[in-house]
């Protein structure tokens, strides 16, 4: 039985009013006085040295207030790990000395309107000397391959780690398994573009408005990039049209957006066009994985192997700690006692790779899982089973430092198996179209202390003179519903209702630090702890002065559906709004109002040893996934989905779907339809209409929510991460529904029906 | 911003003769589906627009006992809507439902589609199977054109300068008549088709094929009317081996396109699945009704 | 041509290199209408006449967004594929990216700001948003409350399908579709509006 007030109810968005009436202001919608129009001159080349930059024809045309080049930067790059993080830094505001793909930022300009922001563009030249490019990651490592970075073999970062013996581990295996996987490079597709607003102030002061997942994480990088203080940079909340991971990191046109608000001493906005959106701001870093894997016959694991190359494009930016996350799944979600990654990070002449929900497990995880359901055929074994066998479970400390203080993964499992009726209907289709079940897996964090030694966020909570609860947070909202799930923890904490509590999303110069912002499955555990002891204090602090006024003792009163009362004499009652204008009176100096800043208590992760307990929740997940597969034109169709996730516990089953829902979709578009085409490292396909993703005919009606709570200790009200792992464990059951439905096992993604239909065709011959 | 002239002609022959009078500067503009879209990417840039939706009475659906007479500026939502099509040429309102997506449909206008010479659209196919001909106005005159003549490159058509489409005439169906148009892309709905096919048969009184016309889009650089491959039915009883001959001779010669949305041969293989599809569901109709 | 294209803005590219053919030589017209390069404009939006005087190139979507602060009719790919810019004209969905606004002489323009009813209270469609979670972001949202609005306005109680296949020229990329099909089906079984939650409680 559930026993709290708020937690658990499917409460609607607080916010939803403001959305649907098209009030909610997002960076796009905003517009300043005075405010010029920014855009960014781009590479057109894949490769090349700059020989010169000319802007003078440019800052000659009527409307064109500023034009700035690297000329104008202090040549810093992007540097926002710690020194001794072994990355590479290598990407600049505005290209320094040569660009590296087309698109690559070379200058930008600043204008009264768009149509002369673009004229000048135009007129800005830039003579390059081409170079020779690489667009294949494995071409890219070879000897003689151009050069891209100051690097040997295009190897932006080179990662090694063994547990146990994978050379014994393999000897003492009856089967094994080895396959060669990749994965794609998938845009976000966020429906608000890239955006941000800068409004400069005399002493090289900054207010910015940006569509970011992470307002602190932009304050660090402009600090270091514009050489200013961090603390001259405010960062304002806006609602933010989409994110996935896509703008979890500095964009970058925030870098150029300040220099030109810098030069002109104007407001200056700029705004991505879905044609940069597609070529520029992105994509999911793709995988090339060689992976073995070797197993007893009655299914114990015994070994596993990958050697893992990824595509980084021409920079590397948070790409290594990308890689460095699908090694923390590869080592900690199942049992294995030999177990070995070797990831190699690597340049091409392509657009830079940014995360993207599931941050490097989605694409390790397809390889995984595939090859758990070609182990489980070889071996004759139920795939169920074999997962079950080697599923990693609570109290358990993995190979990659994880300590697992709870963890539902293998009833995630169970459930997911027993609500699609797995074992009914474990037979084949036959006929045109076949039906079968496939089942994917996941495991992510709740905050990762991976870049700085803090993982933290923050609340404010006061009382109103009417008694109204102020929920002041450093957590965004991006779409998510954290408002809401804060303002549940806020209410269910204080003893008051949903509707008392307003959520207000600070500035940063209002609300407390926060880093890494929403991202990592974090705002509800770290936000939501920061909202539930700030919210404690307040309570505390209200039943004290309470005791004072109705002379009895703090302990026997207690606040309850807004109301302060004597425990045992309930009509003996005040008003919060009471006790709240009294405690300014008994207290000189203080009103209602606490603050709490919540640190995770993880490790951070430790760059030289490669492992570290980086999280203060690990969450689960397994998708159990019916599709049909149309034998002559290899066509998917997705019928059915099972969707179980340790989640903690559920605090909103409402918005939790949500994001189960909407992260199978991606899930499906990355396994089934989504692809940026790079032809000669420039995107052939970079619009909506030749990038296909689900659109409301294609993504099923029919997705089960299952909510396993394991009630983490370290979560408020036992809560957990959820975000990422939906789209994660969809991927790879897609692919192993469509080998268990037609016999085919697509290792490339996506599973086109152009690949699906060759692939049967193949097997038929 | 380079300022654009706007022109609202009152009459057909006004907006020829604006075309011809400012040539290439100039655009005429129906649905603006298209047009617009190249304008807001700066592909296109037209000195002056000349807006067909001022001409009174272009946005007519007629019927004679001959044919139905479609204005230029008819919307594929008219089409799929109107219950007259729905009775008397299914496969044109089953064809306009496919059109990219509602916004679009309400928005963009046969005239305008045809006259843009897509390869990558639903309707040439159909329309070549129904026969239909478009009737083209200029400053000098009139012509009349058949659908399958009209398109001869990618966004390339027949078109003089000075040249509109006023409109599509599709003769009346033949009694024991039936269509069927089919469009293949790899999701459920894209905007635009990897290949769309439409079959229309007339039997004759012996259950055999009178006359066949086959319609192909969006697999070669224009819409085909495969000839040989029609010669092949009629006359004939028709059998499943029949139809998958027709299906593979209709794509016999075709220079397909190989793109990141299907190969050549990916498509090759779906036009003749589809075709199979599409001439089966024709004949079924045929069989089953007085009409399509 | 070959058939060898790659994508869309390579055919477009391609069809305008390819787009000058011969002009005629034709005697010269002899027309009343000269052009004109900027237009006055009465329409009506969301029940209020505007008079607005717009250049030939301004879109439907730049003039509510830009010039009247409606901003509530977002802007994303401005090529009609995303459905962010869906608005009713004349009670029809389109994208106001792809329309002209010197095209709209006496049109009756609706856009989201225009939903809510006049009380203040949440129309069924907005109400039934909000409670079934069909929005995430809710950047897409305005688009595809518009193009709802159409869909119950022609067909009070459309099936599932056809929700879904009215739904197709609108992109959501949080949410998977489900729950925004289940709020148009909860809408349109609101057959009274209840009280519907105010405004300015919010």
């Amino acid at each position: 039985m559930n026993k709290y007030k708020a937690i658990g109810k499917p409460t609607p968005r607080i916010d939803g009013a403001k959305i649907v009436s098209g009030v909610a202001e997002y960076t796009a919608d905003l517009r300043l006085p005075n405010m010029l129009i920014g855009k960014i001159v781009r590479s057109p080349l894949r490769h090349a040295r700059i020989l010169n930059v000319d802007t003078s024809r440019a800052e000659a045309l009527l409307g064109v207030k500023a034009v700035v080049t690297a000329k104008d930067t202090l040549r810093i790059p992007y540097d926002f790990l710690p020194k001794d993080a072994p990355i590479q830094r290598e990407k600049y505001p505005l290209a320094v000395d040569k660009v590296c793909h087309v698109g690559d930022e070379v200058a930008a300009v600043a204008a009264v309107d768009q149509d002369t922001a673009l004229e000048a563009l135009d007129l800005i030249r830039v003579d390059y000397e081409e170079l020779p490019a690489v667009f294949d990651p494995e071409e890219a490592m070879q000897p003689g391959a151009p050069r891209i970075h100051a690097v040997e073999h295009n190897i932006a970062v080179y990662i090694e780690k063994e547990y146990g013996s994978v050379q014994e581990g393999f000897r003492r295996s009856d089967v094994i398994v080895e396959g060669r996987f990749a994965t794609q490079a998938v845009a976000h597709c966020t429906m608000e573009p890239h955006c941000c607003l800068v409004k400069p102030e005399p002493g090289d002061y900054y207010t910015i408005w940006n569509s970011t997942q992470n307002p602190n994480w932009n304050r660090i990088e402009l600090a270091n990039v514009l050489g200013i203080p961090l603390s001259n940079i405010r960062v304002m909340p806006a609602y933010v049209g989409g994110g996935f991971g896509g703008k979890s990191k500095i964009g970058f046109i925030e870098a150029p957006c300040c220099l030109l608000a810098r030069k002109s001493r104007r407001p200056v906005k700029i705004m991505l066009t879905s044609e940069e959106e597609f070529t520029v701001a992105g994509h999911r870093l793709p995988f090339v994985i060689y992976m073995r894997t070797g197993a007893r016959n009655d299914g114990t694991l015994m070994a596993r192997e990958a050697r893992v190359i990824a595509d980084s494009g021409a920079y590397s930016f948070v790409s290594p700690t990308i890689v460095g996350n699908s090694l923390g799944k590869f080592f900690s979600l199942f049992r294995c006692p030999n177990i070995k990654m070797d990831a190699r990070l690597v340049y091409t002449n392509k657009s830079p790779s940014l995360p993207f929900r599931g941050f490097g497990t989605a694409q390790i995880g397809v390889a995984m899982d595939s090859q758990m359901d070609e182990l489980a055929e070889r071996l004759g074994m139920d795939p169920v089973e074999l997962v079950l066998k080697n599923a990693n479970q609570a109290g358990e400390v993995t190979p990659g430092g994880y300590r697992l203080t709870s963890c539902g993964f293998r009833e995630c499992v169970t459930r997911a198996a027993e609500a699609i009726g797995w074992k009914k209907n474990a037979g084949k289709g036959s006929g045109r179209f076949k039906r079968g079940i496939g089942f994917g897996t996941s495991m992510l964090v709740s905050g990762a202390k991976v870049y700085w030694d803090v993982d933290c966020a923050g609340a404010i909570i006061k009382i109103d003179d009417d008694g109204g609860v102020v929920l002041i947070t450093s957590a965004i909202e991006i779409g998510t519903g954290s408002s809401t799930i804060l303002a549940q923890i806020a209410a269910e904490e204080l003893g008051v209702g949903v509707g008392n509590i307003r959520t207000i999303i600070g500035d940063s110069a209002v609300a407390p630090w926060d880093i890494p912002g929403a991202s990592a499955d974090r705002t509800t555990l770290i936000a939501g702890n920061a909202v539930r002891k700030a919210a404690h204090r307040v309570r505390t602090l209200l039943l004290e002065v309470a005791s004072e006024m109705l002379q009895v003792k703090a302990e026997d009163l207690t606040l309850e559906d807004g109301k302060i009362f004597v425990r045992s004499e309930p009509a003996n009652s005040l008003t919060i709004a009471e006790v709240g204008r009294r405690t300014i009176l008994n207290r000189a100096g203080d009103g209602v109002l606490a603050s709490y800043i919540y640190n995770s208590p993880a490790e951070r992760f430790d760059f030289a040893r490669g492992v570290g307990d980086i999280s203060a929740g690990y969450n689960f997940a397994c998708h159990a996934v019916e599709v049909e597969v149309d034998s002559q034109t290899g066509r998917v169709r997705v019928l059915k989905v099972a969707a179980a996730h340790d989640l903690g516990r559920t605090i909103n089953p409402l918005l939790a779907e949500g994001q189960i829902r909407g992260g199978f979709a991606q899930g499906m578009g990355m396994a089934l339809y989504e692809e940026l085409c790079f032809k000669n490292g420039e995107v052939m396909n970079p619009n909506y209409m030749d990038y296909k993703l689900p659109l409301s005919e294609d993504a099923p009606q029919a997705v089960l929510p299952i909510f396993v709570e394991t009630n983490e200790e370290k979560g408020p009200f036992g809560a957990k991460g959820l975000g990422e792992s939906p789209t994660v464990a969809s991927v790879a059951a897609i692919i192993n529904a469509i080998h268990h439905a037609a016999g085919v096992r697509i290792r490339e993604l996506p599973a086109t029906p152009e690949k699906t239909y060759k692939a049967l065709k193949a097997t038929a011959a | 911003m380079n300022e654009i002239g706007y022109f609202g002609p009152k009459s057909i022959s006004e907006a020829c003769r604006l075309l011809a009078k400012y040539g290439d500067e100039a655009r005429a503009i129906a649905g603006g589906t298209v047009l617009v879209l190249l304008m807001n990417k700066r592909i296109s840039r037209p000195g002056y627009l000349i807006d067909l939706a001022t001409i009174p009475n272009l946005e007519f659906i007629k019927f004679s006992d001959t044919a139905v007479r479609l204005g230029a500026l008819v919307s594929h939502r008219a089409i799929e809507k109107s219950a007259l099509i729905r009775e008397k040429y299914l496969i044109l309102s089953e064809m306009a439902h496919t059109i990219a997506n509602p916004q679009i449909r309400n928005m963009g206008t046969l005239g305008g589609c045809l006259a843009y010479g897509e390869a990558a659209c639903d309707p040439p196919a159909a329309l070549i199977s129904l026969g239909a001909k478009v009737k083209i106005a200029s400053s000098g005159g009139e012509r009349v054109l058949p659908v399958e003549d009209l398109i001869t490159g990618f966004y390339e058509t027949c078109l003089k300068q000075d040249e509109l489409i006023v409109e599509c005439a599709i003769p009346s169906a033949a009694p024991r008549t039936g269509a069927a148009y089919r469009r293949y892309s790899s999701t459920v709905m894209e905007d635009k088709p990897i290949l769309g096919v439409a079959a229309r048969l007339i039997l004759d009184s012996h259950e055999r094929c009178y006359d066949i016309r086959l319609g192909l889009g969006a697999i070669a650089s224009t819409p085909i009317r495969p000839r040989k491959a029609e010669e092949l039915m009629k006359g004939k009883k028709i059998s499943d081996d029949l139809i998958d001959e027709t299906a593979e001779r209709a794509v016999a010669d075709v220079d397909f396109i190989d793109d990141i949305k299907a190969s050549a041969e990916y498509r090759k293989a779906m036009t003749i699945e589809c075709l199979r599809q599409t001439i089966r569901e024709a004949y079924q109709r045929a069989r089953s009704s007085q009409t399509t | 041509m070959k058939s060898s294209f790659t994508g869309l803005v390579q055919r477009l590219r391609q069809f305008s290199r390819s787009a000058a053919q011969d002009a005629p030589t034709l005697p010269p017209a002899h027309d009343a209408v000269t052009a004109e390069f900027a237009r006055p404009i009465t329409l009506t939006i969301n029940g209020e006449v505007f008079r607005v005087n717009v250049a030939t190139g301004r879109t439907l979507l730049d003039l509510l967004r830009y010039d009247l602060g409606l901003t509530g009719t977002k802007e994303n790919c401005r090529m009609g594929s995303c459905g962010a810019c869906t608005v009713l004209i004349d009670g029809r969905a389109i994208k106001s990216c792809l329309t002209l606004t010197i095209r709209l002489q006496g049109k009756h323009i609706q856009t989201v700001e225009g939903l809510i009813n006049k009380d203040g209270s949440l129309d069924p469609l907005q109400q039934a948003f909000v409670q079934q979670a069909g929005f995430q972001c809710g950047y897409c949202t305005p688009g595809f409350l518009m193009m709802s609005k159409e869909i119950l306005d022609t067909n009070p109680s459309p099936s599932e399908d056809e929700i879904r296949e009215g739904l197709v020229g609108n992109i959501c990329r949080c949410t998977g579709y489900g729950q925004i099909i289940e709020a148009v089906l909860a809408a349109s079984r609101i057959q009274v509006v209840p009280e519907g939650k105010s405004l300015k409680d919010e």
